[in-house]
């Protein structure tokens, strides 16, 4: 009897402690989608494959934590009552406020959510946006489908599970394709037969009847080109605009040259033309340059516009985040889609667009979506990164295409950018390639069936090695039409991604025996950290595995953590360096910081800050805090513990480590109470003293805001020498910071505008708590005695600001 | 103090001063009155144990009492220096809240003790800072507060070496019991009130931690405290704390002004109503709840129905009920009007309003039950007989509640959250 219901009780413990886990990766997963959705490209091929992995791992979450909660219906309910959490798998799903707001006002929970029929749901969504009607009902097909698959024991099975929740306005969005491809009960063309096509388009003379589907295309080209769809690719208004616009269109035949909008096929049943109609344009108004400028606002940069050649002013202007282009905030309409493009030849093509009127930009649009794929590679350090990275070869050269196809009837259309020479012919073929690693079908591959594009990715690592003067003519071609492939072989998806993943990965993967440890130097929550040596002196944290070799679910959260370190390169934070990926030894590597920590200058060695140095210290932290931010980086555990100072120069560790300490560390958590770090708890913002449980929970609503919260602490450290709460119980804390009680600042010397630095970062409301750029300004205006100059950015503490401490 | 719209400051120091005893001042009260005691110890251990008893004829106690801390105090004495080789592990107690609880056995005189284990990477100075302040613990002789043998470093852990009550804590018992009776509460109640006022008065001492976990009985009937705030500098080195279900902590410490005291006096409120129902009393039941609770018979050990824990909530949930609303209190017509009074005393959100210690010694109820002395050591002993399924279905309530794991023939293993703090000494 007793054995039994310890048995039972430790069943529940393990069903809690599991949904918990899920709970958590749910959180980084779904925190990452919304970031891909928002912050990058999302015409880019890689990003889509990310977003497709992310709805496939979010929907295997979902279900599973639906299926163990069912198991325990009547202990668990009362206690999990919110898991798992409808609002956030509508957030997940794509959905926008209003519709989030109408589905919750009608149900209650996932699983009643999962009971309604198609119709139920698209009455739920009434008013929203077809695009968000069509992606819950799919996504709810999606949970249902594994939901079903795990109750039977198929979890593994390999099931599509995406739902393709990125925002498409570009026409030849892969959408169409994938549309054709999981859903063919929706009758219309077969599948194979477009690509069958394109596969004859491009290897073979064309056959009559392609000429004729081409003339329509370009038909469509022409209204495309007709439609204002200037640069942003996220930009949600305008999508819906899209949509709109082809709604009031008259439906017209299958053919229909209209941008296509991917609502349209669960609309009506008109079969998709899509598939054929990307490349046509692609083809014709081939491969001008057209790569819309990411513009982000600069502080105090002082700086000659590249647009009008006029002084711009202090935070008066944007700048590209790829290419650097400056300008005013006035001229930012009036840039071409420049990016990328060298000095010389923006002003040629500054003419030549402003002559055309634009009409050749758009005329391309359907390019930009391999374009825009450069972004995230870019970011990646060599080996493929320094074929491109002399951008302008990569993305100015238009005219090789037309050039080397010759069968293709596209070659009518105009010839672009007059400007590029055609020395960079050969480098095109190649930086292309190796951009997109698009799978390529040789020359002889004309089996008509799509079945043998799947197949043909898997060869494109070797082919690239192989490639051939003689095929590099076509592969330019091809690659421009690729995205079409790429979703053909979308069936063995699990496959590909992984590849191209672990690309990417194996340049972070760090063999354990590669590590050379020495003595200790820190333990965290959720690890050791060593001294070590690898091509020089590096840091070593190396995780609790015994915690995760239960199950690989860490394991999963550990490569998502470690994908997003390694976009981090910013002078006041750690450099990632890579990791041990090979369970049981995993392992985070970084440069090794030769400082102290703030927490050691302050707490231990009771180092007086001075207020400049305060300010300078401060000023360093908001410039990484922002950066990392800017990369959509939740820190969540910053704290001075994690600041270090080497020789002057702030460096911020840690980032975004929380939920894998948390992790780790959740295995060994007490039953029915919250173990508390010391110094933990002056850190959280209000809304996380309120989110606390007893149990070691995974689930806080960390933000940009709770960031800013501790970074307001930090700050109060630096000036005071001590935490906030000092000597306080931690009941206590929680509960006065939970009710939006501060730190008294009456003993406190500091002069008004540093209290009010502090106050508006302990905003009890996260809105009103400044974000990093907007603390940074303020603390370079606040008055600074002594100081000989006014620090340029990046902030050092270089000799000048050095004789001031 | 965001209000201060002309950010006014004062001195340093000017607002701070706080009349009762409060953290900060407390530890030079502290020193002041154990400096004579301490050289005694210092010089020769005899000397030592005549001056110490001395002044236990100066303390009210029974002559019971006083022989059993004679006792206590000669097997001290046997002792000496504590190390780490002395000792022969017996088994776990407790996982506890920076470290580990041990039964262990003194190996040259055999003596059985509890070894709390804290683990702590800290200076050297730091560590010897802690054992001097530990030493605090070896003045502290009294009927009612549980014996202190040593304290000492090794391998980065500070052992902390006690007592052994083999009745183990209250709330371990009542687990098991499921509520306690009203008569057993008043004696428990005059023992724990004694032992306040002695670290009070003798020592200048604040509990700040008294609640269930940490009242101790053993076979002899005996009640003692443990786990009070001695060590300023081992609270501030310890690794983690743990915030649990309960809160114990009164209003006033909650909203970071300052207390007193007074603080203990609402912590043992509360204890009392949870004792005293058998459930921690923050949200309060409701009256079906309660129906069930006392339902069927009056029987002093068994709750009818077993009581459900506190429904999930927040901690900050918890912790603002306790600031905002209105204090908990025993149901009417179960008990006696006395112990009813003396909760709602304990139970004044004010300080001021509350009742102090003094005048709870002088209860009516208190003297009632300090004239019909309760058989502590025989409810103990019935308790451990209490059938088993109860328990086992209480269990599977708590279900979400507890990883604990309840082992009937140790009652020394508990609840994890309740046995963080048995044991911690401050």
């Amino acid at each position: 009897m007793d054995a039994d219901s310890e048995n039972e009780k430790k069943r529940i413990r393990d069903a809690i402690q599991m949904i918990e886990t899920i709970q958590s990766m749910i959180d980084v997963s779904a925190d990452r989608l919304e970031g891909l959705r928002t912050q990058c490209s999302t015409s880019a091929e890689l990003t889509q494959q990310e977003i497709r992995t992310l709805e496939g791992k979010l929907v295997k979450h979902f279900s599973r934590q639906l299926v163990i909660k069912a198991q325990f219906v009547e202990e668990i309910q009362r206690e999990l009552g919110h898991v798992p959490s409808l609002r956030q798998w509508l957030r997940v799903v794509g959905l926008s406020v209003d519709a989030i707001e109408s589905v919750l006002s009608r149900v209650s929970s996932l699983e009643l959510l999962r009971d309604r029929t198609e119709h139920e749901l698209r009455a739920m969504l009434c008013g929203a946006r077809d695009e968000e009607v069509r992606r819950l009902c799919r996504a709810m097909q999606r949970l249902r489908t594994y939901t079903e698959a795990l109750a039977r024991g198929e979890g593994s099975a390999e099931l599509p599970l995406y739902w393709d929740s990125w925002e498409r306005h570009v026409r030849g969005s892969p959408r169409a394709r994938d549309d054709r491809n999981n859903d063919n009960k929706k009758g219309g063309k077969s599948p194979t037969t477009p690509i069958n096509k394109r596969k004859q388009n491009s290897h073979l003379p064309a056959p009559p009847a392609q000429n004729s589907s081409l003339t329509k295309s370009r038909s469509h080209e022409s209204q495309l080109s007709v439609k204002p769809d200037t640069s942003d690719h996220s930009d949600n208004s305008q999508s819906s605009a899209a949509v709109c616009e082809v709604s009031e269109s008259p439906p017209g035949s299958p053919r229909d040259p209209d941008p296509d909008p991917p609502p349209r096929y669960y609309t009506n049943t008109i079969p998709p033309p899509a598939p054929r109609s990307p490349r046509t344009p692609t083809v014709s108004g081939c491969m001008a340059h057209d790569i819309a400028h990411r513009f982000t606002k600069t502080f105090n940069m002082i700086a000659t516009c590249d647009y009008c050649d006029k002084q711009m002013l202090f935070g008066s202007g944007l700048k590209c985040k790829e290419c650097k282009f400056k300008c005013h905030r006035d001229c930012e309409s009036k840039v071409p889609p420049s990016c990328g493009l060298p000095p010389e030849f923006v002003t040629a093509f500054k003419e030549k667009f402003h002559k055309d009127g634009g009409l050749y930009l758009t005329s391309v649009s359907s390019g930009r979506t391999l374009i825009p794929s450069l972004t995230p590679l870019r970011r990646r350090p060599p080996p493929t990164a320094h074929h491109h990275t002399g951008n302008p070869d990569s993305s100015s050269n238009t005219s090789s295409c037309n050039s080397s196809t010759p069968s293709s009837p596209a070659l009518a259309a105009p010839p672009p950018a007059p400007s590029t020479p055609q020395t960079h012919h050969h480098h095109h073929h190649i930086t292309l390639k190796q951009q997109f690693h698009f799978p390529e079908v040789k020359p002889a591959v004309s089996s008509p069936s799509h079945t043998s594009a799947v197949q043909s990715p898997a060869r494109s690592i070797v082919d690239k090695d192989e490639l051939t003067a003689s095929n590099k003519s076509e592969m330019s071609v091809r690659s421009v039409g690729t995205p079409l492939e790429r979703h053909d072989s979308r069936h063995d998806a699990s496959d590909r991604w992984p590849r191209q993943n672990s690309l990417s990965m194996k340049e972070w993967d760090i063999p354990y025996d590669e590590l050379k440890l020495f003595e200790v130097i820190g333990t965290g929550r959720f690890g050791t950290v060593y001294r070590g040596s690898w091509h020089g002196a590096v840091a070593v944290k190396l995780l609790h595995v015994n915690a995760l070799s239960d199950h690989t679910a860490p394991l999963d959260t550990f490569k998502h953590e470690v994908a997003t370190f390694r976009k981090t390169r910013h002078e006041n934070l750690v450099l990632f360096m890579g990791a041990c990926m090979k369970p049981p030894r995993l392992a985070i590597v970084t440069s090794l910081c030769k400082g102290m920590t703030l927490y050691t200058h302050i707490h231990l060695r009771k180092d007086k800050f001075t207020a400049n140095k305060s300010v300078i210290v401060a000023q360093q932290i908001s410039q990484g805090m922002g950066y990392l931010h800017a990369r959509g980086i939740v820190h969540k555990d910053l704290k001075t513990k994690n600041i270090f100072l080497e020789n002057g120069k702030v460096v911020i560790t840690d980032f975004g480590l929380f939920s894998v300490t948390k992790l780790c560390f959740g295995n060994n958590a007490r039953g029915d109470s919250l173990g508390i770090p010391p110094g933990w708890l002056c850190y959280l913002a209000p809304e996380l003293h309120r989110a606390l449980r007893p149990i070691a929970s995974l689930h806080l609503p960390f933000s940009k805001a709770t960031d800013v919260y501790a970074f307001g602490t930090v700050w109060y450290e630096l000036l005071c020498g001590e935490y906030p709460f000092k000597g306080q119980p931690p009941e206590a804390v929680i509960w006065q910071v939970g009710k939006g009680v501060k730190q008294s600042l009456n003993n406190m010397q500091a002069s008004r505008d540093i209290k009010d630095i502090l106050m508006l970062c302990w905003a009890y409301r996260s809105s009103e708590r400044p974000d990093f750029p907007h603390l940074l300004s303020t603390l370079e205006k606040l008055p600074r005695k002594r100081l000989a100059r006014s620090p340029s950015h990046p902030v050092h503490l270089s000799r000048s600001a050095d004789s001031v401490f | 103090m965001s209000k201060n719209k002309l950010n006014l400051t004062l001195p340093p120091g000017s607002i701070d001063t706080a009349p009762a005893i409060t953290p900060s001042n407390m530890t030079p009260q502290l020193k002041s009155a154990t400096a004579t005691e301490r050289q005694g110890l210092a010089g020769k251990s005899k000397t030592s144990i005549e001056a110490l008893t001395e002044r236990l004829e100066q303390i009210e106690m029974d002559d019971n009492q006083r022989r059993r801390i004679e006792v206590f105090l000669c097997q001290k004495e046997k002792i000496g220096e504590l190390s780490d080789d002395d000792f022969e592990k017996l088994g776990e107690l407790g996982q506890g809240n920076g470290g580990v609880v041990m039964k262990v056995r003194h190996k040259s005189t055999g003596l059985i003790m509890a070894r709390k284990l804290i683990h702590l990477e800290v200076k050297p100075a730091i560590k010897k800072q802690i054992i001097r302040e530990l030493k605090v613990l070896h003045e502290c002789n009294f009927a009612h507060i549980v014996g202190f043998y040593g304290a000492f470093y090794s391998d980065g852990e500070i052992s902390i070496c006690m007592e052994y009550m083999d009745g183990g804590s209250l709330d371990l018992i009542l687990k098991k019991a499921g509520r306690i009776p009203e008569s057993i509460l008043g004696t428990i109640t005059s023992a724990v009130l004694k032992g306040l006022s002695y670290l009070r008065d003798k020592h200048a001492i604040m509990h700040r931690d008294v609640k269930p976990s940490n009242i101790l009985v053993n076979s002899n009937g005996e009640i003692k405290i443990c786990d009070f705030g001695v060590s300023g500098q081992l609270i501030d080195s310890m690794a983690n704390s743990f915030v649990g279900t309960r809160s114990y902590m009164s209003p006033e410490r909650l909203q970071g002004t300052h207390y007193s005291v007074q603080s203990d006096i609402w912590s043992l409120g509360l204890s009392l109503v949870e004792m005293a129902i058998g459930m921690y009393p923050i949200p309060p039941p409701d009256a079906k709840t309660l129906a069930a609770i006392f339902g069927g018979q009056n029987e002093d050990h068994s709750p009818g129905q077993a009581p459900n824990s506190p429904r999930p909530m927040a901690i900050f949930e918890l912790l603002d009920y306790i600031v905002n609303e209105p204090p908990p209190k025993l149901p009417s017509g179960i008990f006696s009007d006395d112990f009813k009074d003396f909760v709602d005393r304990c139970l004044k959100k004010n300080p001021d309003e509350r009742a102090d210690l003094k005048t709870l010694m002088n209860h009516e109820w208190i003297r009632m039950a300090d004239a019909h002395a309760a058989d502590i050591a025989g409810w103990r002993k019935r308790v451990k007989t209490f059938p088993k399924r109860k328990q086992a279905r209480q269990l599977v309530r708590m279900a979400r509640n507890s990883a604990a794991t309840v082992n009937s023939n140790h009652y020394w293993r508990c609840d994890s959250s309740s046995y963080s703090f048995a044991y911690k000494i401050y």
